[in-house]
């Protein structure tokens, strides 16, 4: 069927052939089809990344089982298509948990592996590769493949963080964390910059378990904000049921008119602020608050209405940050564009090929879809090379592929497995053509 | 809630309907038996509930559209998985995009056979297994098209009224002793079935029908209409003047 396919951020549509199997005989014969595919699942990445002009999607919802579950290591075997909340409600009671996991629980397993996302604590847990130890992948080239860190590793690379190209994800074995708790100490603790914050984030990234921060960039004071910290709480009683509202492309766009504006963001910030300061210094939050903190909030990004919003999420050397935060506050002070979130985590780790993974601090702004975002975003693009960081492709519909090469040192190389894997380029989508590769 | 201890047969229950219904009877905590052509599908399914609700799933692949399907072998497979059974539902069913009444014989063998023929000879095996066990419930899936017939779906809908009419054939054999009958003509549901296609009223979802076959479970319901707007829906269309009905395009 013909349906209008929206970019998360609302600022790409299609006209798109979709598809939804709900048994493997007709799935199969979908992949199998000369067509252009590309695997789609909620449909949560900010940018294009499952669907496209010409292009299949072929939505991975129905194929949302539980295969196998070891409870003595901790290791679970689902099809891509199940969506966190529901493997959350199965593991979470028996002890275990995804330790890597993005805001929204409607994002599937798949969603997770193709942009390779990272969790509320990327520093202690990693990307989703560290909690991927298997996948079996289907091409229409190559059969059914099995690939792991040990089997085929260059495809499994090539798959983490492969946005989708490399084909349909037919099952994934994670590896779960151990549950001891069933609450958080959540301590907010509050900053007046944007460098006490990572300073303070350093000192706390290996001790904790949950760990980010919320500023405003709109202020004198710029960067004043709360870094949160969660550490379990132990023997605190049950998890509270897991409750979410779907989220998704068309609900929220559902508001025709944004309400985001200068005056609107500056003065919900500061009531934003205004209640995390009377809200006190430490809360007991449920688990599924500490790890979806999104939930019940979803009405933020339906403010921004059916024009969209911007994100730009970079990853900055921990030896740049200083400079670099002086450089964006002269660049938004410039812009005047308000922005709407601010918000740091701490990294490290080796990045592969396109990976948003290293050592340093992320940083994310959204802001207003609109002319001056786009100006704001082109400068951040030459702040971002200048201070040598990455920036995340999946948040962002405005990249293109040289600024990528510049930055990326493996995105040559990404570009050259995946013309070996797939040279009839099967797998398509809009940032595949972006990307240029 | 939990009926431990009970235990059923769904036929068709790799996706859609059936897959929800197997759901919405594993939590209960209900021995399931899951039928459907393709073993692959049973047996994620088998594992999923097995998993998730901690219920023996036992999957059995049948292919419905053979003309050699044999219902009481089928029957036996089950007791033989399940011991006793406490009810059939036999949710299969099969469309095609070209279902305009000039399909070829192949077709319409699948369609018929599917629809009907592999339904009247499972529900009949089981229904002879409840006689003697002197209790059971058969479920049979029916759909509005069997009330009001169109151009898209000539043998799908003719076989479905076939369907119908056997359940209340065998509703009223089954009037006296303690063995239900139950029919359900579904509206639009959000399967595979109704996806991509222009729908006049929106699609129940899957889960919502398994809930209310689950809530009906006990009432002598005979064939019941869900979502129940259908009905009135389906009435006035029977009531429509003809040369008024020929020219719907619904």
């Amino acid at each position: 069927m013909k349906r209008r396919l929206t970019s998360f951020d609302g600022t790409e549509s299609f006209d798109a052939e979709c598809v939804r199997p709900d048994r493997y005989r007709q799935l199969f014969d979908e992949l199998s089809s000369p067509r252009l595919l590309i695997p789609r699942g909620a449909g949560l990445t900010y940018c294009a990344a499952s669907a496209g002009e010409g292009v299949v999607s072929v939505d991975a919802r129905s194929f949302n089982r539980i295969l196998e579950f070891d409870p003595a290591d901790g290791l679970v075997t689902v099809e891509a298509g199940i969506a966190l909340g529901d493997l959350y409600r199965f593991t979470v009671p028996r002890g275990w948990i995804l330790s890597v996991m993005p805001g929204s629980p409607s994002i599937t397993v798949g969603g997770c592996i193709a942009p390779n996302i990272h969790g509320k604590n990327q520093y202690k847990d990693g990307n989703f590769r560290a909690v991927t130890d298997e996948l079996r992948l289907f091409h229409p080239d190559h059969g059914e493949i099995v690939c792991s860190p040990g089997e085929r590793p260059d495809l499994f690379n090539l798959t983490v963080g492969g946005y989708g190209l490399t084909g349909f994800i037919l099952s994934a074995r994670l590896r779960l964390q151990r549950l001891e708790h069933s609450a958080f100490r959540l301590r907010r603790l509050k900053v007046r910059s944007l460098l006490e914050a990572a300073e303070m984030m350093k000192d706390l990234a290996d001790k904790v378990q949950v760990l980010y921060s919320w500023h405003d960039l709109n202020v004198a004071e710029f960067g004043r904000g709360f870094v949160y910290a969660g550490d379990p709480l132990e023997g605190n009683g049950s998890d509270q049921e897991l409750r979410y509202q779907e989220l998704d492309a068309e609900t929220r766009g559902s508001w025709r008119l944004p309400l985001f504006g200068r005056f609107s963001t500056r003065s919900s910030l500061a009531a934003y602020a205004l209640t995390q300061g009377w809200a006190g210094e430490e809360a007991t939050v449920t688990l599924s608050q500490a790890f979806f903190p999104p939930v019940g909030k979803e009405f933020y990004f339906k403010l921004f209405g059916r024009k969209g919003l911007r994100e730009y999420q970079v990853l900055i050397p921990h030896d740049q940050w200083p400079t670099a935060v002086e450089r964006l506050k002269q660049l938004i002070v410039n812009r005047r564009v308000p922005i709407t979130l601010a918000s740091l985590k701490i990294f490290r780790g080796r990045g592969g090929l396109i990976d948003f993974q290293g050592d340093g601090v992320c940083l994310t702004l959204d802001a207003p879809e609109g002319q001056n975002t786009r100006e704001l975003f082109a400068d951040l693009d030459r702040w971002t090379e200048d201070v040598g960081a990455i920036v995340n492709i999946s948040k962002d519909s405005r990249l293109q592929s040289p600024f990528l090469e510049r930055i990326f040192p493996g995105f040559d190389s990404f570009r050259q497995q995946l013309a070996v894997f797939d040279p009839k380029r099967r797998f398509d989508s809009a940032l595949r053509k972006r990307l240029d590769v | 809630m939990s009926d431990e201890a009970k235990s059923a047969v769904i036929v068709g229950a790799s996706s859609g309907v059936g897959r929800a219904l197997a759901g919405a009877l594993a939590a209960r905590g209900w021995k399931l038996v899951l039928s459907a052509r393709d073993r692959r599908d049973l047996d994620a399914v088998a594992a999923d509930l097995n998993l998730r609700f901690n219920v023996a799933c036992e999957p059995l692949p049948v292919d419905l559209s053979n003309c050699d399907f044999a219902g009481e072998t089928f029957c036996e497979q089950c007791v033989s998985a399940l011991g006793e059974i406490d009810a059939l539902f036999y949710v299969a069913g099969a469309i095609d995009d070209h279902d305009d009444g000039s399909t070829d014989d192949e077709t319409t063998l699948k369609l018929a056979q599917v629809n009907y023929v592999s339904a009247v000879k499972t529900l009949g095996a089981f229904a002879k297994l409840f006689e003697q066990c002197g209790r059971g419930t058969l479920v049979g899936f029916s759909s509005i098209a069997a009330a009001v017939p169109r151009r898209q779906n000539v043998v799908y809908s003719s076989a479905k009224a076939g369907l119908e009419t056997y359940l209340r054939g065998l509703r009223h054999r089954f009037a006296d002793i303690p063995v239900l009958v139950q029919g359900y003509a579904l509206g639009y549901v959000d399967t595979a079935m109704a996806y991509g296609k222009k729908l006049l009223l929106p699609a129940v979802s899957p889960d919502a029908v398994a809930n209310e076959v689950v809530r009906n479970l006990n009432r002598d319901i005979g064939i019941k209409y869900y979502p129940s707007y259908w009905r009135l829906i389906t009435l006035a269309l029977r009531l429509l003047p003809w040369f008024i009905y020929k020219r719907l395009r619904f």
